[in-house]
């Protein structure tokens, strides 16, 4: 049914109904471009507007979101071959705007150096090692603080480096002939990233694949929609964040046990509205790029979940950890492969949150909160890739009923939710606390 | 091979669809018409027909996110194959 709905949306972007402009240059003649880049103008004034009236985020918010707006309105009319080097030039202007100019500069120097290891004449290996040796040493700087970077600019350097050097590294290993350095800085000088720490894992390739010049109003006009989308989920944060604040830590009844859980789950929303709308700004510069959530809160099964909430990491880790492990694994069978691979996926995704804890916050971050979470999580999709490899081997050709359905959707959703409890909280001990409402405060 | 390639997909991923909605230029990877695993098969099934032997790196949007990426992908993998 998803695939299907998926199937219908990508036809009316590929076949957009009579009447409707495609951005080509023949077919776009100086009225309707404007007429268009009006439209898309006032739909972000609008969101502005909504950002200052309702108080989404803070001031820091405020001005990423001007500067994008601002850069969107130059960029929208720069012929197409100066468009993506002007992006770059406003990401590196908006990164003395938007954060302190001793960060920026430090931000650009290491980028720099990363640039200057990758496109070095050296054999592939040894600029892996290089690399990997930079980002050992920048890991003992945030450990020791004992360089001459500023505590406060850890986080935002981690952000921008921890995960997109390694799918950088594994990319020009494949690809045929070396990114260009424009593209390079493209991919690392992401404008939202300066606010948004907590960042989607962009993939290099797919950034590069959706980059064309025929796309760049539909581009322009999928990014308003995220950014709405995105905006939506804040306000939607702001309700239940307050209606949480109402509730104690300890409930004392089984009813203001599950609203605390429920709750705790729904402030997820927070993130997913932040990558929405930090995807939507790249794509107003012409990045199409692909979803980072698809209708979570429906998922059916836990494997379902895992597919749609943040479809970005699930995406990283299936190039970079489970096709590797898988067609190393499967001259010993296919289902063993797969649930090699899958096991492989979630000791990684477990490790790497580790480690992204690390960089943001400047600690290792080890609990049993964590560990127990992405086991269960792990046991949830491996059980549904034995599933569909086995009893529902022809999954495909049957449509599960209306109230199949509906009861996958529940359940997952119930389950997700005691499962982010103990996730979110600040140990075991304190979540059997928490929902222990018979034994009162 | 196009053939081939579309009705797979439509058998196995999008059964009782009707093939004309299955656009040759359509993303389905990123707009997540197929998933990781329907993927998957569709390395499997283009191993078999063709037998050709398809890399870890080589599964990635540049190849299979379109019906006309994955046909350009097998036949530059025969091509490749031919003395």
């Amino acid at each position: 049914m998803q695939q299907r709905d998926a199937l219908r949306r990508e036809d009316k972007v590929k076949n957009p109904s009579p009447g409707v402009p495609q951005d080509s240059a023949d077919a776009s003649s100086a009225t309707s471009r404007l007429v268009r880049f009006a439209a898309i103008l006032c739909e972000l004034l609008g969101l502005l507007a909504i950002f200052r009236i309702y108080e989404i985020e803070g001031p820091a918010f405020s001005a990423l979101s001007c500067v994008v707006v601002t850069g969107f309105v130059i960029h929208y009319w720069l012929p197409f071959h100066w468009k993506e080097w002007f992006l770059i030039a406003w990401s590196l202007i908006g990164a003395y705007l938007l954060v302190d100019p001793v960060t920026a500069s430090i931000l650009i120097i290491l980028v720099l150096a990363v640039y200057g290891v990758a496109a070095s004449p050296m054999v592939y290996r040894m600029r892996a090692v290089a690399i990997v040796l930079l980002i050992g040493t920048l890991i003992y700087g945030r450990v020791t603080l004992s360089f001459p970077i500023p505590a406060y600019s850890w986080p935002l350097v981690g952000s921008v480096l921890m995960f997109r050097v390694f799918i950088y590294l594994h990319d020009i290993a494949h690809l045929k002939g070396r990114p260009a350095f424009r593209e390079f800085l493209a991919y690392f000088f992401l404008l939202p990233n300066y606010y948004f720490l907590l960042f989607p894992v962009v993939d290099f390739q797919t950034m590069r694949h959706s980059y064309s010049s025929k796309s760049m109003y539909q581009s322009a006009q999928t990014g308003v929609q995220w950014i709405l989308r995105g905006t939506l989920q804040l306000l939607f944060y702001k309700i239940v964040y307050y209606l949480k604040g109402e509730i104690p830590f300890h409930p004392e009844s089984f009813g203001g046990v599950i609203k605390l859980m429920t709750y705790g789950y729904l402030l997820y929303t927070r993130v997913s509205g932040h990558f929405h709308i930090a995807v939507g700004m790249l794509c107003l510069f012409g990045y199409r790029l692909p979803e980072t959530h698809r209708r979570y809160l429906l998922a059916h099964s836990i494997e379902d979940l895992w597919r749609r909430i943040n479809i970005y990491w699930k995406d990283f880790m299936w190039k970079l950890v489970y096709l590797p492990a898988y067609f190393a694994l499967r001259k010993n069978g296919d289902l063993q492969a797969r649930m090699l691979a899958t096991a492989l996926v979630f000791v990684s995704t477990w490790a790497l949150h580790v480690y992204q804890y690390f960089w943001l916050e400047g600690t290792l971050r080890l609990t049993w909160t964590d560990t127990i979470f992405w086991a269960v999580m792990g046991i949830g999709v491996m059980a549904g890739v034995l599933y569909s490899s086995t009893v529902s081997g022809k999954r495909q050709r049957v449509r599960p009923s209306l109230f199949r359905r509906a009861f996958g959707t529940v359940g997952t959703f119930a389950f997700i939710t005691v499962l982010w409890s103990l996730w979110t909280a600040p140990s075991v001990a304190d979540w059997i606390r928490m929902i222990s409402w018979w034994k009162g405060t | 091979m196009r053939e081939k390639i579309r009705n797979y997909i439509l058998s196995a991923f999008l059964y009782g669809e009707d093939p004309r909605n299955l656009k040759d230029n359509a993303q389905l990877l990123t707009t997540g018409v197929l998933d990781s695993r329907a993927v998957l098969d569709l390395v499997i099934f283009i191993e078999r027909e063709w037998n050709i032997e398809v890399a870890a790196h080589e599964v990635s949007v540049l190849n299979f996110d379109r019906v006309d990426d994955v046909v350009a992908f097998v036949e530059a993998k025969v091509r490749e194959k031919l003395p």
